[in-house]
């Protein structure tokens, strides 16, 4: 035990004076500046800045510093900007080998830079590392050994207040007492007014190069903090070159809101591109379940919104609503099956691959026997055999329809064909009649010239056909379609969707930019309306 | 001696190996994977893409020892026969495996089914 201490004793000792030693003979390379030049920075935009630092230090002063077996004869710089609680960014560097020192000259150059938003100073530094080359002969920086103070450059010319955005609901208007009434879950016809003004510097000062800003408007209970992500009634982007020197864009629109069960608020909000906030507007707020205020106007329960409350003894009624827990929005029965089997079927097809590839292994291995074979070829009928049912899948009802029907015409489709655009209802079928609005929307009306100020949106209802369609007749480009004979001659069908035979041109409308033709890409956001489907829009990339 | 001076190193190790292992078990929330219903979909294709390449794999492998029947056959008619009988299965093998979506595509179109999707993707498995 003795022992044991002396040899540690002894090992401690011989360590630290090797560390001693061994440090004693570095005489380390000296980092002075870094100089940059000119002393203040411009905000929201790119500076040109000048470096300069000096290394003092000679050639047996870097060998000593990066001396491992690993290590080659080069030092690597790096000037590197920065603030605190971020990870500093690299701006330039360089390799220096080792016969350059004693370095005659400061190492200087220039390098552009442009600060980051919200910035009111940056602070500068330079640091050295030892370099190690790998099996490729890469050179890398492998070991920091020393660094400079930070030289902090304040920035300068910060623009404020350039983005505003102005937002009003029109519809519904306020009651007597100054306060949209909603009932709590209903649906209601909203029209919105938006404007935005911006100014392209501004927004390159607060978000960066970025080519387009974001648009939000969205609703969340009065009681909760602002949120854009949840409740989304509409968005959209804005190219920023559009704004220029400061442009003001404007845009209404209407949708129908399910009210939220609760006092809410609706507001627009500006974005960069990514999650910075640039402007957020006014809140519109909306009572909805809140306690009845105003006088009352007759009609309806008591104590409902713009109701009186409820004396004793009287009825009071109660509304609520039980959201739909399903994301992939089947709202009945049959849309409900028709998800499940649809994902049985994406299940289905991989397990036919499989079998008919397990059929092939079988033959393989069979070696000419008579029974193995015989099994081969018995996955395969079956394989074979279960892939045909599959993918009749849901034809089987329509084929034992026929079978009951024994040679009858064939029944119409549910609801009756769709109208066209402006099809008087005359006697035709009993089936609901749509129009379109002059936004472009799909509503169900009585009359589909006179489409009325108050409507509900259908525009996502497969049987709203042809009633918004920018081309009218059946199997147009942009109609919907399930095989290429639903399209008219010389066109394809391609995502569920009629298309030229080398892709739509542009302002044509497209469901992927599978449907658009070369150097045209499929933009989302320029909604085109046809078979009551909202498509993109083909553009030039 | 000698034995005291390892004893001490294996104790200096343990000194440095025990804070990070504690680091490691400490460290994130509940163990595993997430696992959702929409997942089973992904697995079933890539047991089928692995299947597939599997197949692939045999199918040289099969070829080979197929190459290997013949030259042992050394002529002799009955061995001859049963080379040749292996090898006529085999090719059949081979076009099954190899012909697996032409099958699917020719099945599909037969029957007029909407037939625009692509059997299996196998880019990300």
């Amino acid at each position: 035990m003795k022992s044991m201490k002396k040899i540690s004793l002894l090992f401690i000792i011989t360590l630290s004076s090797f560390f001693i030693l061994s440090n004693s003979a570095i005489a380390a390379i000296v980092i002075q500046g870094p100089n940059i030049s000119p002393n203040t920075l411009q905000a929201g935009k790119e500076n040109t800045l000048n470096y300069s630092f000096t290394l003092t230090g000679n050639r047996d002063d870097a060998r000593n510093t990066c001396n491992k077996p690993t290590e080659s004869n080069e030092i690597y710089w790096e000037l590197k900007v920065g603030r605190a609680g971020s990870p500093w960014k690299q701006v330039t560097n360089a390799f220096i080998p080792f016969t350059d020192f004693p370095l005659q000259n400061p190492v200087k150059g220039t390098f552009r830079f442009t600060p980051k938003q919200g910035d009111t100073s940056e602070s500068f530094q330079v640091v050295l590392f030892c370099v190690t080359a790998d099996e490729f002969g890469n050179k890398l920086p492998s070991r920091q050994f020393s660094g400079s103070g930070a030289v902090t450059v304040d920035v300068v010319g910060q623009t404020q207040g350039a983005a505003k955005i102005s937002f009003d609901v029109l519809q519904p208007q306020p009651g007597a007492s100054g306060v949209r009434e909603v009932n709590p879950g209903q649906s209601v016809a909203m029209s919105f007014k938006l404007n935005v003004t911006e100014d392209t510097s501004d927004i390159n000062s607060k978000c960066g190069q970025v080519s387009f800003i974001k648009w939000v408007v969205a609703m969340f209970p009065a009681t909760q903090n602002d949120n854009f992500t949840d409740n989304i009634i509409r968005d959209g982007q804005i190219d920023t070159v559009d704004f220029g020197t400061g442009k003001t864009f404007s845009l209404d629109f209407q949708k129908t809101v399910a009210a939220l069960n609760q006092d809410f608020v609706i507001k627009a909000r500006l974005f960069c591109s990514g999650s910075t906030v640039l402007t957020t507007s006014q809140g519109i707020r909306f009572n909805a379940g809140g306690a009845g205020a105003g006088g009352g106007t007759g009609g309806g329960g008591c104590d409902t919104p713009g109701q009186p409350k409820c004396k004793p003894g009287e009825t009071k009624t109660y509304s609520f609503n039980i959201p739909n827990p399903l994301k992939g929005g089947a709202s009945d029965f049959t849309s409900l099956v028709k998800i499940i089997a649809q994902w049985i079927f994406n299940l289905a097809i991989p397990i036919a691959v499989a079998m008919i590839v397990y059929s092939g292994i079988l033959f393989l291995t069979a070696a000419g026997e008579p029974a193995k074979v015989t099994k081969a070829k018995e996955v395969l009928k079956y394989a074979v055999i279960g892939l045909a049912i599959i993918l009749i899948g849901s034809g089987f009802v329509t084929l034992i329809q026929s079978i009951l029907e024994l040679g009858g015409t064939t029944p119409p489709p549910a609801g009756g064909p769709p109208p066209g655009p402006g099809l008087p209802p005359g006697p035709g079928p009993a089936g609901p009649l749509y129009g379109c609005t002059d936004k472009g929307y799909c509503v169900q009306v009585q009359d589909p010239n006179n489409v009325p100020s108050s409507y509900t949106e259908v525009s996502g209802d497969a049987s709203c056909n042809n009633a918004c369609s920018s081309s009218g007749p059946t199997g147009d480009v942009g109609s919907l379609c399930k095989k290429d004979r639903d399209c008219q001659t010389d066109f394809k069908c391609k995502d569920a969707l009629c298309q030229r035979a080398n892709g739509n041109f542009g302002n044509e409308p497209c469901n992927s930019g599978r449907n658009c033709g070369f150097g045209n890409v499929c933009d989302k956001n320029l909604v085109i309306i046809s078979d009551g489907r909202r498509l993109g829009t083909c553009v030039a990339k | 001696m000698c034995g005291e001076i390892i004893n001490m190193i294996n104790k200096l190790k343990n000194l440095v190996v025990v804070p990070f292992s504690l680091a490691l078990a400490t460290g994130g929330g509940y163990q595993g994977v997430d696992l959702t219903i929409q997942g089973v979909f992904g697995i079933i294709t890539g047991l089928a893409c692995w299947f597939t390449r599997l197949a692939l794999i045999l199918v040289v492998v099969y070829i080979i020892i197929f190459g290997i029947k013949f030259m042992m056959a050394q002529g002799n008619p009955t061995k001859y026969e049963e080379a040749k009988k292996s090898f006529t299965w085999g090719l059949v093998g081979v076009l099954v495996i190899l012909g697996t979506y032409t099958i699917i595509a020719t099945i599909a179109n037969a029957l007029g089914a909407n037939y625009s999707l692509i059997p299996l993707n196998c880019s990300g498995y």
